[in-house]
């Protein structure tokens, strides 16, 4: 039985990665960029939401839509003010510009909020009860099935709807999209829009479980990015997939083998992924990629 | 003869510096060591992001191995620290070279994210291997740098050897940068499908020049560890990664005066925002997102900038 609680708290763990590789996958989808500021971006949406849920104790649900609204319009504004000038230029300014920022941004927490972690009372209670033998907290199916349910809404997004099919379009050639009439700029900062949602709610989540503090944002953004990278960096399956993937594989070494190089074992993955299959594991499964991967316009010849 | 011009400035700064180090002011001696130290690690980073353009996020990795290496031999098994630390960086140049291996198969962010990989690899080694490294406590009592029985203990004197290590080591940095290799990483830099097209070997070239960089970094770590006597995991963590590339981006990549006016000018802040302490991190952040973002010259960009704006002929190199 203590097998089957390690896989679900893996579970647990990983709809959290994958909720957070998302941010990445869907910015990388759209620019060929990485924003590495997103983990930041998600402690900072911890924060807010406390901040939140002090001002409506009464209304949970307002405070878990303002919260990550707010989160949005941050990652825009550091769109706009910092990223858009480096969009054309070499891919890695970007990073090494967000790494900067995710510095910044993790000070100015500390600045506001203090060195200490801080949580909020969960939202359901924490009895855990058995299903089939197995013990599961009510907060982790809670989150299991929020994550759950956004991954499908934004899978639905992008498949069905005009915007989605626009940022799409973006995704495989921005100049051709730009010629179809495709406001480029615009959507770029929708994306970045949309990916800091997803941040500020994968914050919200996991400071009832994790605690909030400045340093959890850069720690767990990485392990986010090496889910995204895992699973198929720009495909959203792929980043689900090793989202979960990674959750489990270190909730069951640190579980079976030692907790001590539990960031060591992704890290290891990560290197042995991107040296024999740099497109992810799920690149295996073509068919399956539905944001795939496509050549950009430089590289076809 | 163009190389001897190239560093022209620098041998000028340098030579203040060394007057400066005359004077008996422990404070300013102890600072002007650290940045002797850095300016030789944010070579070792330059050679890799200023010239070849791979970004690595993991150079506080080669800086602790270098520190390590040279630590434990000198420690437990007594070697000489003049050998020690050619041993270290030597053994820094191999890690280099083994964690540049995957240059072959990826690029960009991917390879960046080895680097950091790796980096966090050393340190999460480093903090849990206790027999040889200490753990968290780390390794005290590192003998002082000394040569043939003469001991460098004191500030002043280490002084002078870091900053002979400096200028042989920004000596060969120049040589190596104008030599046909540096033009060939250059162009890696700017256009990797064009260079391999003029028949340039870029993995070979990127491998050799992860080497070069293992090499510099390992060495400005072993000199750190034996400046500093004292060493332990928490001083390598990725916020030094940060704290390099700071140094690198601030001074303009690219430029052998760059990354050691990045040093200065870092090392010194460093120092002056002591008391602000975890919230000096802010400026480097702020530092490294404005210079990118809105001067990816660097300063020596800036410099030039002003300094062609009051030459007298303006027009002279618009034509």
């Amino acid at each position: 039985m203590i097998f089957f609680e390690q896989i679900i708290s893996g579970l647990v763990v990983g709809s959290i990665y994958s909720l957070l590789g998302l941010g990445f996958t869907m910015i990388f989808a759209c620019t060929k960029r990485i924003n590495f500021c997103h983990g930041e971006l998600m402690a900072l949406g911890g924060f807010v939401g406390l901040v939140f849920i002090e001002i409506f104790p009464s209304c949970l649900f307002l405070s878990f839509v303002v919260g990550p609204l707010t989160i949005g319009l941050i990652a825009v504004i550091i769109e706009r003010l910092f990223l858009r000038r480096l969009q054309e230029d070499k891919p890695l300014k970007i990073v090494i510009a967000t790494i900067g920022l995710s510095v910044v941004l993790s000070v100015v927490m500390q600045i506001i909020w203090g060195a200490h972690p801080k949580t909020y009372p969960n939202f359901i209670s924490e009895k855990p009860f058995s299903f089939i033998g197995v013990k599961i907290i009510p907060q982790n199916l809670f989150i299991f099935l929020i994550s759950i349910s956004l991954m499908i809404i934004l899978q639905y997004f992008f498949l069905y709807t005009k915007t989605g099919r626009a940022l799409r379009a973006l995704s495989q050639d921005r100049y051709a999209a730009r010629l179809m009439g495709i406001k480029v700029g615009q959507n770029i900062s929708l994306v970045y829009f949309i990916s800091g949602i997803l941040a500020g709610i994968a914050g919200m989540l996991i400071t009832p479980i994790y605690f909030v503090s400045s340093s959890i944002g850069s720690f767990l953004g990485l392990k986010a990015f090496i889910a995204a990278v895992i699973g198929g960096l720009g495909s959203v399956p792929g980043t689900i997939a090793g989202g979960f993937f990674l959750g489990i594989v270190e909730s069951l070494s640190s579980g079976f083998i030692s907790s001590k190089y539990k960031s060591g074992i992704s890290l290891l993955f990560l290197v042995l992924v991107l040296l024999f299959s740099p497109k992810g594991l799920l690149s295996i499964f073509h068919k399956v990629n539905l944001l795939k991967w496509r050549k950009s316009k430089n590289e076809k010849y | 003869m163009k190389s001897i011009k190239h560093v022209f400035p620098f041998f000028i700064l340098i030579l203040t510096l060394s007057i400066i180090g005359f004077i008996p002011n422990l404070y300013y001696l102890h600072l002007f060591n650290l940045i002797l130290i850095y300016s030789i690690f944010s070579l070792g980073l330059n050679i890799l992001t200023g010239y070849t353009g791979i970004t690595s996020f993991g150079h506080a990795g080669f800086f602790a191995l270098g520190a390590y290496a040279t630590a434990i031999l000198s420690t437990r098994y007594g070697v000489p620290p003049i050998l020690s630390i050619f041993f270290a960086s030597f053994l820094t140049a191999i890690a280099g070279f083994i964690i540049g291996l995957p240059v072959i198969r990826i690029s960009g962010i991917y390879l960046a994210m080895v680097t950091l990989g790796s980096a966090e690899f050393i340190r999460l080694l480093a903090l849990n291997w206790d027999s040889l490294t200490g753990g968290a406590i780390g390794i005290s009592n590192i003998p002082a740098l000394s040569i043939l029985g003469c001991y460098f203990k004191s500030e002043s004197s280490l002084f002078f050897f870091l900053y002979a290590m400096l200028i042989i080591s920004t000596f060969i940095f120049v040589r190596i940068t104008n030599s046909r290799f540096g033009k060939s990483l250059i162009a890696i830099k700017d256009d990797e499908q064009a260079a391999e097209s003029i028949g340039i070997p870029c993995a070979k070239n990127k491998l050799i020049s992860f080497f070069i960089s293992g090499f510099y970094s390992g060495l400005s770590g072993a000199l750190y560890a034996h400046f500093d006597r004292f060493i332990h995991p928490a001083t390598f963590t990725f916020s030094l990664s940060v704290l390099v590339l700071c140094m690198v981006i601030l001074g303009g990549m690219g430029t052998v005066f760059g990354s050691i006016l990045g040093a200065i000018v870092i090392v010194i802040l460093l120092e002056y925002l002591q008391p602000l302490g975890v919230y000096r991190l802010f400026v480097y952040g702020m530092i490294l997102t404005i210079m990118i973002s809105y001067f990816p010259q660097g300063l020596i960009g800036i410099l030039k900038e002003v300094s062609g704006h009051f030459r007298k002929n303006k027009f002279k190199n618009t034509i």
